[in-house]
């Protein structure tokens, strides 16, 4: 290859990382984290769902007067809490496909925080 | 709805409408995407549902019809047999997912239509209920069906 091809060749590379890098942004997909010591859970819907184990899961069941959350790490630990109040159903209804959720309990199962991150950060659910 | 239809059978009639709600979709073209709308729209309605039926059941002019003079004026109609009843009922859901261990989905389903003419304190002592046995390891999600 001469002279000038191999830096054409090379300015292409480095234009298609570049472009590869400007086209991938930065990423981050928690997988489900639970903490029983402090009742915490946190994670990413989409990092749960495309994890390989077919175990985690993540979210909240949003009804007219309660709303339910479930996380399951790849254990197999499953927590939950429920809720009435109004800002924390609120919270739960910004939930979507690319959230990170995070959530806290008492030990009466109530919620005592629901926190809701959407981000470009995270990459979205991928079927199957 | 009539005050003589026991609370028992609504809740019955409704949880079998859950089940006709929720029956799988047929069609083998449709998408893992599409099934989970149409799921969601069904449940939509079904709530909708759930909310009209729940308003009717608890409404004041359905469950204190015959209001005397020594009445006490009560913020609400929760001491009524017929109230007891519908809590009777949510607590029997939760009572067959303790006696199983499993939990799943329609089982939130319907303990949120038996619920929904409860009101707040009841609603959370159920709910607590379920949460604490999940929490404490004596209630597992069926995990075909788990929530959320």
């Amino acid at each position: 290859m001469s002279r000038s091809g191999r830096r054409w060749a090379g300015t292409v590379a480095v234009g298609i990382l570049a472009t590869a890098s400007v086209m991938a942004g930065n990423r981050f997909a928690p997988v489900v984290f639970i903490d029983d010591g402090v009742r915490f859970a946190s994670g990413s819907l989409g990092g749960a769902h495309n994890t390989a184990d077919r175990v985690q899961l993540i979210g909240c069941t949003v009804g007219p007067f309660i709303t339910n959350c479930v996380a399951r790490n790849s254990a197999g630990l499953t927590r939950s809490c429920f809720t009435s109040d109004t800002v924390l159903i609120a919270n739960a209804r910004a939930i979507n496909g690319s959230s990170i959720l995070s959530f806290s309990w008492n030990a009466n199962g109530q919620c005592t925080g629901i926190t809701v991150e959407n981000t470009s950060r995270v990459p979205p659910k991928v079927l199957p | 709805m009539s005050r003589s239809v026991p609370a028992a059978v609504v809740v019955a009639a409704l949880t079998i409408a859950a089940a006709v709600y929720l029956r799988p979709v047929n069609g083998a073209e449709d998408s893992g995407r599409e099934r989970h709308e149409q799921l969601l729209q069904r449940l939509d309605e079904l709530e909708s549902r759930v909310i009209a039926v729940a308003a009717i059941r608890v409404s004041p002019t359905t469950t204190r019809e015959r209001p005397t003079s020594t009445e006490a004026v009560a913020p609400s109609p929760v001491a009524t047999p017929q109230r007891d009843e519908v809590r009777r009922a949510a607590n029997e859901i939760v009572d067959r997912g303790l006696v199983s261990a499993r939990w799943s989905r329609l089982d939130m389903i319907q303990l949120g239509i038996a619920t929904a003419g409860l009101d707040e304190v009841e609603r959370t002592e159920i709910y607590s209920r379920v949460a604490m046995a999940i929490n404490e390891d004596r209630l597992r999600l069926d995990s075909d069906t788990a929530g959320p």
